[in-house]
């Protein structure tokens, strides 16, 4: 009896354990970008996929753009409910359009970025759900 | 790999493109089998914690097991069908993820360890449920415990990695 009460919360324990360990090495949703860190991505769109459970948007960004950013840029968004509420539709984007997005670079320095906001030709912009500011304007919660 | 023409067939049926696009009914989905997982884990977790007598002492283990399994089997389907509409709907990307292997082998030695126990010593139930539980079923509750956490586990961890 008194052997089987401690080996519970030892096996509990060492669980436990394991399960931190894991989830600490993991990519976690945002820990992977550099979320203080704004770039914009000039160039035509490769792919685009409004699809769960995270959106994607790849695209080609030119030699001209410099060293640093040319080459083909994998832009993660949000879930389809996220997207469309921010008015993101199946049709905003087509391969071959012209893009231009601000999004926050992989921290490990590989080419993706997680989608901060497009900026239509009209000039308005399409938010990332997480990064929508508030009302008043100011810098959205965390 | 040989899997990726059946991984890209069924990713690319109607209804996992139709699921993938949606917005409303993959986070039904999703939500389906987080809640389906807590009738089918958390009854085998008490269970589990039954037969190693920490507790529901005071009820024969048969009569727990009677009460808690068809719960679990009912929720055990539910997360089946729509744990395989999830990864219909990615199939290609699920498949290469390590954490959703790992998942999947973890399922797999659950299910055998179920089996050990059906056919070791459930039969056998009526004869060492009122004295003291054999050490092969503590053993068995233990190793379920840790297979079922680390099913969890992985499932929580390779969303954060598709």
């Amino acid at each position: 009896m008194s052997r089987i009460s401690l080996t519970v919360p030892r096996v509990a324990g060492l669980v436990w354990m394991l399960y931190a360990a894991s989830a600490a090495f993991a990519h976690h949703s945002f820990a992977m970008f550099e979320m203080s860190k704004n770039v914009t991505y000039k160039g035509t769109v490769v792919e685009y996929h409004l699809e769960n459970p995270h959106s994607h948007i790849i695209i080609q960004v030119s030699a001209s753009e410099g060293k640093e950013l040319a080459g083909k840029w994998d832009i993660e968004g949000g879930a389809v409910n996220i997207m469309v509420k921010q008015g993101w539709t199946k049709t905003t984007y087509k391969p071959g359009d012209s893009i231009t997005v601000v999004a926050h670079p992989m921290k490990d320095g590989s080419k993706a970025a997680s989608l901060f906001y497009a900026i239509m030709p009209d000039g308005k912009r399409l938010y990332h759900d997480i990064a929508r500011p508030n009302a008043d304007g100011s810098a959205p919660a965390k | 790999m040989s899997a990726a023409p059946l991984l890209e067939w069924l990713q690319n049926t109607g209804w996992a493109t139709s699921l993938k696009e949606s917005t409303l009914v993959f986070p039904l989905v999703e939500g389906s089998h987080l809640l389906a997982l807590s009738f089918s884990v958390g009854m085998v977790m008490v269970l589990d914690l039954r037969l190693l007598r920490v507790c529901l002492r005071d009820k024969p283990a048969a009569v727990v097991m009677r009460e808690l399994m068809p719960w679990s089997l009912t929720g055990f389907a539910v997360m089946l069908g729509t744990g395989f509409a999830l990864f219909a709907a990615q199939a290609v990307s699920a498949w290469s993820n390590p954490f959703f292997r790992v998942k999947m082998i973890l399922l797999v030695l659950s299910g055998l360890n179920a089996l050990y126990y059906q056919v070791r010593y459930y039969p056998r139930m009526a004869e060492w449920d009122r004295g003291s539980t054999p050490a092969g079923v503590r053993a068995i509750a233990i190793v379920s415990l840790i297979f079922w956490i680390g099913v969890i586990a992985c499932g929580r961890t390779m969303a954060y990695e598709l």
